[in-house]
């Protein structure tokens, strides 16, 4: 099994979260699908920016390579300003979709107000994951206090989403307090690899897709669609609005232990 | 003796060519016959049905195409006649496929249950609609109608 990571400024802490082995923390911080092989493709720069053009092609080479690599999940803790249904980027994750890869997307940190999830996570085809406990306390994300920061559906479509939420609040993962520096090949103030707390959108969605790695690991032959619907039947009902949980909160032990069931499309 | 004779025919059959050709033309034959038999003159039985109820119960679009005929000049009758004649068969096929579709039965339990119950399972994907969203939607459209007819009227006035 392959999870590939199109990733935001910490690469990283996200690959942990999904598939990292824990073993600079004696398994204490082991990621969700700790076995699973992983494809990273930078398409951002260390300021977590980049042109439409990088992610497209970083996309394309995914769908290009799928059965290279064996990818079968994808996580893009991404996201644009664009709310439009045919921006390409949304295009391009739908066509990895329809090619068997079950893309996972962060909502974003745009919340709470309505319609705040922007492409590609408007895409109804795709996982669309928002953060279950960012109510519970503020906290500083990019310099800002925040609180109910993750992105609220609907599309402007009136698709309901996110789709699912996943703990996003301070999500401890691999990662060292300094970049890492190219020209010295280490990480400049520390050498040794520690594990930093994290949170937003970004975070709660490498746990989606870890979770789907596993689910992928018991059942073969399941296709996105069936691995969504699936996740749907093992989510645990929070109490909050549609927009704001999607189906609920994600159960890794239920989605795993329930027998496959098909979507059939 | 008995050997001999096995030769003797397994000789015969090498050497003349056209036994082999009609062994193959007579199996495909039986092929045919049995698929027709089987899928096929079925499905023409009921078509002739269905074609029969609906030249009895002819749509709008049938019925004005047959008023036509009487107004059009003779020879376009044949050409009207065969599309009146496909546009019952399409409805036929129609009605034959919409009395099928409830008794199809797929081999996968899950796969009944999950597509037939499941909200959620639309044919492009599994999401769901936000129903009030559409409504409040619907309703902004609905407003802006007269809105709109209101500026074309001012547009009309200042041309004026």
């Amino acid at each position: 099994m392959t999870i590939l990571c199109c990733i935001f400024l910490y690469p990283t802490h996200v690959a942990g979260i999904a598939a990292g082995n824990g073993v600079n923390s004696a398994g204490k911080y082991k990621g969700i699908a700790p076995q699973a092989n992983m494809v990273i493709l930078k398409i951002l720069n260390k300021e977590g920016k980049g042109s439409l053009i990088d992610v497209l092609t970083g996309i394309q080479w995914m769908i290009d390579n799928r059965e290279k690599y064996n990818i079968r999940a994808a996580n893009l803790s991404i996201g644009t300003d664009n709310t439009s249904s045919n921006d390409p980027m949304v295009k391009a994750v739908e066509k990895a979709w329809d090619c068997g890869i079950a893309v996972t997307i962060a909502a974003g940190n745009n919340g709470p107000s309505s319609k705040s999830i922007t492409s590609p996570g408007i895409s109804r085809k795709a996982i669309t994951v928002g953060t279950s406990d960012d109510d519970s306390e503020a906290f500083t994300l990019w310099g800002d206090n925040l609180i109910n920061f993750s992105g609220r559906g609907p599309t402007y479509e009136c698709i309901i989403k996110p789709d699912i939420v996943a703990p996003g609040s301070n999500i401890v993962s691999c990662l060292t307090p300094t970049p890492y520096d190219e020209n010295k090949k280490i990480n400049s103030a520390s050498e040794k690899s520690s594990y930093i707390g994290l949170s937003g959108t970004s975070m709660s969605t490498p746990i989606v897709t870890g979770a789907i790695a596993l689910l992928l690991e018991k059942h073969k032959n399941l296709k996105p669609n069936d691995i969504k619907l699936m996740l749907k039947k093992s989510c645990t009902d929070l109490g909050h609005s549609r927009n704001k949980q999607g189906w609920g909160l994600i159960n890794v032990e239920k989605l795993i232990s329930q027998e496959a069931v098909y979507a059939k499309i | 003796m008995q050997k001999s004779d096995s030769i003797y025919e397994i000789a015969k059959l090498m050497n003349n060519k056209n036994y082999i050709k009609n062994d193959i033309a007579q199996a495909m034959q039986l092929a045919a016959d049995f698929f027709k038999n089987k899928y096929i003159t079925s499905f023409e039985n009921e078509l002739e049905i269905q074609s029969k109820n609906i030249k009895n119960n002819p749509s709008k679009e049938m019925r004005f195409l047959s008023l036509m005929k009487e107004f059009m000049p003779e020879q376009t009758h044949n050409s009207i006649d065969n599309m009146i004649n496909a546009m019952t068969t399409a409805s036929a096929i129609s009605s034959i496929r919409k009395k099928l579709e409830p008794n199809i039965n797929f081999s996968d339990e899950n796969t009944i249950k999950a597509a037939s119950l499941d909200p959620s399972v639309k044919s492009d994907g599994v999401y769901d609609i936000d129903e009030n969203c559409q409504i409040m939607a619907q309703t902004d459209s609905y407003l802006n109608f007269p809105v709109l007819l209101v500026i074309v009227f001012l547009l009309i006035i200042l041309i004026d």
